[in-house]
């Protein structure tokens, strides 16, 4: 096609030539077709934010080194209120820079500067900032049969309640993408109540469904139930680290349904009764061994330097059988010893009848 | 219409497509030994000296696109350490391939015009000792590499935006969580590679072009059909993962980018040269007019795909 007198190397110049007119016919193509195309709905672009993740690094330093903020803050517990996880600056939000949300005073060694004009909850002043990428708020989850008061909080209606009140800790290893960590309702109660709200389930979960074994428990019974299982100074900690879910323990599934059908919201609950041979079922070795095995284990446990078995408390006594649960509670502190002294009030354990 | 995302992506993309796409297909003639069957290869010459200014030219437009990168351009070198970033893969990745296919072009230049080379050489003598083949096939090898990388890179780009544009993260298959968009970017970068280098240059420098490459059909057959598969996936399985990234797939096939896709992308990149080769493939050559038509096609296709993808991507709704 080309003249057999040019030189091959003119295919280079002619390559890179045909390269550009590639990218002008493109354009000029594109443009004239969709001048015939009907208009594309606006894209809504996420706006540009005030990225300031490389002017925070001053704040990160400090604020993820315990040994710094103890010689900075006035106290130990100020220290450890300011202190950050290193993994939180890597959160989705996170990564935006302390100083995108919290101001102050960027990329400066100066304490003081660093925090002049600093701000503490950023949608308190800023909540336009958060609604840039946060566009379509519901009211209503459908999937959670759950209301939220987003209208509310955007147009002002709902008193002095900012974004920041429920998701305060967005910036502070909370990642809505993944939603591994959700709001607990127990931040959710204890808003109401300090703001005398109403608590009934109502407010909040709308046409609850009847109750069935897959019902997550949390909707209803979070305090103190579930939350229990999240405090490791409590039994319920230990039993659900050992894989243990509530129906395992809360196992009669014809009563729950019974109970669950009359219940309402706020009404009263009440605690389960476990006999000691469920308990055994766990916690002797097989089916062999038995009781006796438990008493073992507290062979020389001594009270007030008096030998006492806490489990074999009445031995040789023709009392009325103890249960596991007299000292050993599950969702809240376990009364121990102290079970005893409900009887032996005087704090010895004398027979009653050396005093009555 | 998108105002980050627009035309200006569109282009450094496509070109570093091209770039990575025309260093393929003349590294292939090299390891072929095709491209000893003449002295002086314009498919190879132009595979080898364009693809250094193109990916360089692409890599400039996108540093211009950075804001940042424009205001404080030395902030850019703190993004050769950040490996937690997949920009940091792409600027690794371009500060070898880019400096390689200089190279690779300069070796090309030399072996072609041996006279330049000998004027050079009476400088400098060390040159004359270098065993230009050799070097130049440890090049492209080591190149091919980095051009398969850039050309992944593309899309990878595009696919780490991830949560925020779904359509630009769709996955192969909705079971099969690989990103369809590095595949695609990168299929669609060999086919607008052996576009500019043999169906256009080629086709012009080489009368016997046809006879020279009677698999080329096929290949390019080949080439458009996965190309169309892995298209019409991306389509599909933005489609099945519903929200943000079926809108944007309903807004190409169906909806206000439909005009574009259909006339401008399927029509000259696919359907087109499909035809043309089919053709070929069966009366064993064609006009070469019309070769050169199909090779236009699927380079301009290929920039078209790249525009019509990114003002596509419809960002999540929080």
């Amino acid at each position: 096609m080309l003249p057999s007198n040019w030189p091959r190397w003119i295919t280079v110049p002619i390559g890179f030539a045909l390269a550009v007119v590639s990218i002008v016919f493109g354009l000029i193509l594109v443009l004239s077709v969709e001048a015939f195309a009907s208009s594309p709905e606006p894209t809504p672009t996420p706006p540009r934010i005030a990225y300031a993740a490389p002017l925070s690094g001053e704040c990160t330093a400090c604020h993820t080194d315990q040994e710094e903020l103890r010689e900075t803050s006035a106290s130990e517990e100020e220290a450890e209120r300011m202190y950050i996880e290193l993994s939180q600056t890597e959160s989705l939000h996170g990564r935006l820079g302390c100083v995108t949300c919290h101001q102050g005073t960027p990329d400066t060694e100066d304490i003081d500067a660093a925090h002049t004009g600093l701000v503490d909850d950023a949608s308190v002043y800023f909540q336009e900032d958060c609604l840039l990428c946060h566009r379509e708020l519901p009211d209503e989850y459908a999937d959670d049969n759950l209301l939220a008061p987003h209208d509310a909080v955007v147009d002002g209606s709902a008193e002095d309640l900012t974004c920041g009140d429920c998701h305060g800790s967005v910036g502070h290893g909370y990642d809505p993408v993944t939603g591994e960590v959700i709001i607990s309702m127990a931040a959710c109660m204890e808003c109401h109540e300090e703001r005398d709200l109403d608590v009934a389930c109502e407010v909040c979960h709308v046409e609850m469904a009847a109750w069935s074994p897959d019902t997550d428990c949390a909707l209803c019974h979070m305090v103190p139930n579930v939350e229990s299982l999240e405090d490791t100074s409590l039994l319920a900690y230990d039993h659900a680290q050992e894989g243990f879910a509530c129906l395992d323990c809360h196992n009669d599934l014809e009563g729950l349904e019974q109970v669950h059908e009359y219940a309402v919201p706020g009404g009263p609950v009440s605690a389960l009764r476990v006999e000691m041979e469920f308990c055994l079922d766990c916690h002797v070795a097989n089916e062999h061994t038995s009781y006796e095995q438990v008493i073992e284990l507290t062979e020389e446990y001594a009270i007030n330097d008096e030998e006492i078995n806490p489990h074999d408390p009445h031995a040789g006594l023709e009392q009325a059988e103890i249960e596991c649960r007299y000292c050993h509670q599950m969702h809240k502190e376990s009364p121990l010893i102290n079970g005893c002294y409900g009887c032996h009030h005087e704090r010895n354990f004398e027979n009653c009848s050396e005093c009555h | 219409m998108q105002t980050i995302w627009g035309w200006l992506p569109a282009i450094y993309l496509f070109l570093g497509g091209l770039g990575a796409g025309a260093f393929l297909a003349a590294a292939t003639l090299e390891f072929t030994r095709k491209r000893y069957e003449i002295d002086i290869c314009p498919i190879t010459l132009v595979g080898a000296i364009l693809p250094g200014p193109l990916v360089a030219l692409g890599t400039v437009l996108l540093i211009f696109d950075l804001g940042a990168g424009l205001r404080e351009p030395w902030r850019i070198f703190y993004m050769f350490t950040h490996f937690s970033s997949v920009m940091t893969w792409g600027i690794w990745i371009l500060s070898v391939f880019i400096p390689l296919s200089l190279v690779y072009g300069f070796l090309e230049v030399m072996d072609s015009y041996p006279m330049v080379w000998e004027r050079m050489g009476k400088r400098l003598t060390l040159l004359q000792r270098i065993p230009v083949r050799r070097i130049k096939r440890i090049v492209a090898a080591v190149g091919s590499v980095f051009a398969v990388g850039t050309a992944l890179y593309t899309g990878i780009l595009l696919s780490a935006v991830g949560p925020a544009i779904p359509f630009w993260s769709t996955s192969v298959l909705p079971f099969l969580p690989i990103p369809m968009m590095p595949l695609l970017f990168l299929v669609s970068a060999i086919s607008t590679g052996i576009g500019l280098t043999v169906d256009l240059s080629g086709t012009l420098a080489l009368p016997d072009m046809q006879e020279r490459f009677r698999r080329l059909p096929l290949i390019h057959l080949a080439l458009i059909g996965i190309e169309a598969v892995l298209l019409g996936l991306l389509l599909l399985t933005a489609f099945v993962e519903g929200g943000a990234a079926a809108r944007a797939a309903q807004d190409i096939a169906m909806g206000p980018r439909s005009l574009v896709f259909w006339i401008l992308i399927v029509l000259p990149g696919f359907a087109f040269p499909l035809a043309v080769h089919a053709c070929a493939l069966g009366l064993g050559r064609h006009p070469r007019l019309v070769h050169l038509g199909a090779g236009m096609g699927i380079v301009v296709a290929g920039l078209i795909l790249r525009y019509v993808v990114l003002v596509s991507g419809i960002p999540v709704t929080l």
